[in-house]
């Protein structure tokens, strides 16, 4: 049983440090693309290879960036805890997002039901947890759709018009991504799940009528 | 200007070497901690590019360094650890900037040229480019001495254009530029082309030329015809 404990951790630690050894890799692919960029000899082939090389490097560079804050969550690494305003912690997000909701037209509706929003959580986690809900909302929304936000002092719920496509059943698996978007890593919703874990919060989600929704319950003791 | 790289990957070296050279800076180059330290010693620099992990030590220790040798110099980290702690502790021992692997060569490029303006130039240098003008400070445009209202996005693509003059500058870059490094590619283009669509309309309707050029598929170029 220990050895088992020992070995996961060392197989954690280890995802880690090579996560992080990929970095400087990374930025070597990524100069050398940028700076064969400036030669003035290319033609639009050359282009499309270099934009591929680039582009490729930045997919390796998001998804090793999402493991290594999945692995962060993992072995406990935000521990600190504050009081958050939750209606703060939501309008940053939306905010970070304004230019693809206005670009969409999307119209926002932000509803806060009771009079308290402070919540005592980790900050980082909190924001990693309410980005990803809201940049889900926003992409995967219809043009002119909708997301509707309902904060409480228990409970966080997002629900956003969607064109209907099914999501896969298992999509808070790592690697399962919704379309088939060659930028986006299948692992937003993984993040979600694993710090609702951490936190003891639950987490429910509904797929009906060309409508998504999210709840997020903060409190499982009432 | 003189720059300082202190970085032991040898191929990341080269990259940056050859890029800051083609904008014209001196470019010296340290690929441990202890070479470092002495050319530190003996020579005054503008501005420092430090990685942290060195193969005999945390380049952390060189920066209270820089700093009691020339508190005016700017200090930009290069980090392969994406840790928040890492990045507070470094702006905490006097960096002035901190940047994770692996970066674009234009962020770096832009962000040297921000920090270098506000230390070096005590931050009352505005930026010209033929008849445009930017005041950082006001974060205001002038074309021919005419006021251009640019939103903050606007302003933001304009600064990073001409921070970047002359050099291809990916997509990619830009968007992670103006959105930071949250968003896809695929998602940011849309905002990315309406944006850049309304700051050209802007500067044409203000007698700009215009120098902001498509690279096929790839990315823009900002220069004179």
């Amino acid at each position: 049983m220990r050895k088992d404990k020992t070995s996961e951790l060392n197989a954690r630690e280890y995802a880690e440090n090579l996560s992080h050894e990929l970095l400087t890799p990374l930025a070597i692919i990524r100069s050398k693309a940028e700076l064969l960029l400036q030669s003035s000899h290319l033609d639009k082939q050359d282009l499309q290879h270099i934009d591929v090389i680039l582009k490729t490097v930045q997919r390796m560079s998001r998804l090793n960036q999402a493991l290594i804050i999945l692995s962060k969550i993992e072995n406990n690494l935000f521990v600190d805890e504050e009081a958050l305003d939750m209606k703060e912690v939501v309008a940053d997000s939306l905010e970070k997002f304004e230019d693809q909701i206005r670009q969409r037209s999307l119209s926002v509706r932000f509803a806060k039901v009771s009079e308290n929003h402070s919540l005592r959580s980790n900050p980082n986690l909190m924001e990693i947890l309410v980005s990803n809900l809201i940049k889900n909302a926003v992409f995967h929304n219809v043009d002119k759709g909708y997301i509707h936000i309902s904060l409480s002092d228990s409970t966080l719920s997002i629900e956003n018009a969607t064109s209907g496509k099914a999501l896969p059943r298992n999509h808070f698996d790592r690697f399962v991504s919704g379309e088939n978007k060659s930028g986006s890593h299948g692992l937003g919703l993984a993040i979600v799940q694993q710090i609702c874990n951490q936190l003891h919060y639950t987490i429910e989600t509904a797929i009906a009528d060309r409508q998504y929704s999210t709840s997020i319950h903060f409190k499982n003791n009432p | 200007m003189k720059l300082l790289i202190v970085e032991d990957d040898r191929e990341l070296l080269r990259s940056l070497l050859l890029y800051f050279h083609e904008y014209g800076y001196n470019c010296e180059s340290s690929k441990s901690l202890r070479d470092a330290h002495n050319k530190i010693c003996d020579h005054n620099y503008d501005c420092f590019l430090i990685d942290l992990s060195l193969p005999d030590g945390n380049g952390m220790e060189l920066i209270e360094k820089c700093k009691r040798r020339d508190n005016s110099a700017g200090i930009i980290v290069l980090s392969a650890n994406s840790n928040l702690d890492n990045k507070i502790e470094s702006l905490e021992k006097g960096a002035d900037d901190y940047l994770t692997k692996p970066f674009h060569l234009s962020e770096l490029n832009a962000r040297i040229k921000s920090v270098i303006r506000r230390k070096k130039q005590a931050g009352n240098l505005s930026i010209t480019f033929h008849e445009i003008t930017i005041d950082p400070e006001a974060k205001s445009v002038m074309v021919n001495e005419q006021e251009v209202k640019l939103t903050k996005r606007e302003y933001d693509l304009l600064l990073y254009f001409v921070y970047n003059k002359n050099k291809v500058v990916t997509k990619a870059s830009i968007s992670e530029h103006l959105w930071g490094d949250f968003m896809d590619v695929s998602d940011a283009t849309d905002a990315l082309y309406s944006h850049l669509k309304n700051l050209k309309k802007k500067l044409k309707a203000a007698g700009c030329e215009d120098y902001i050029q498509m690279v096929y598929g790839v990315g823009y170029i900002f220069k004179s015809k």
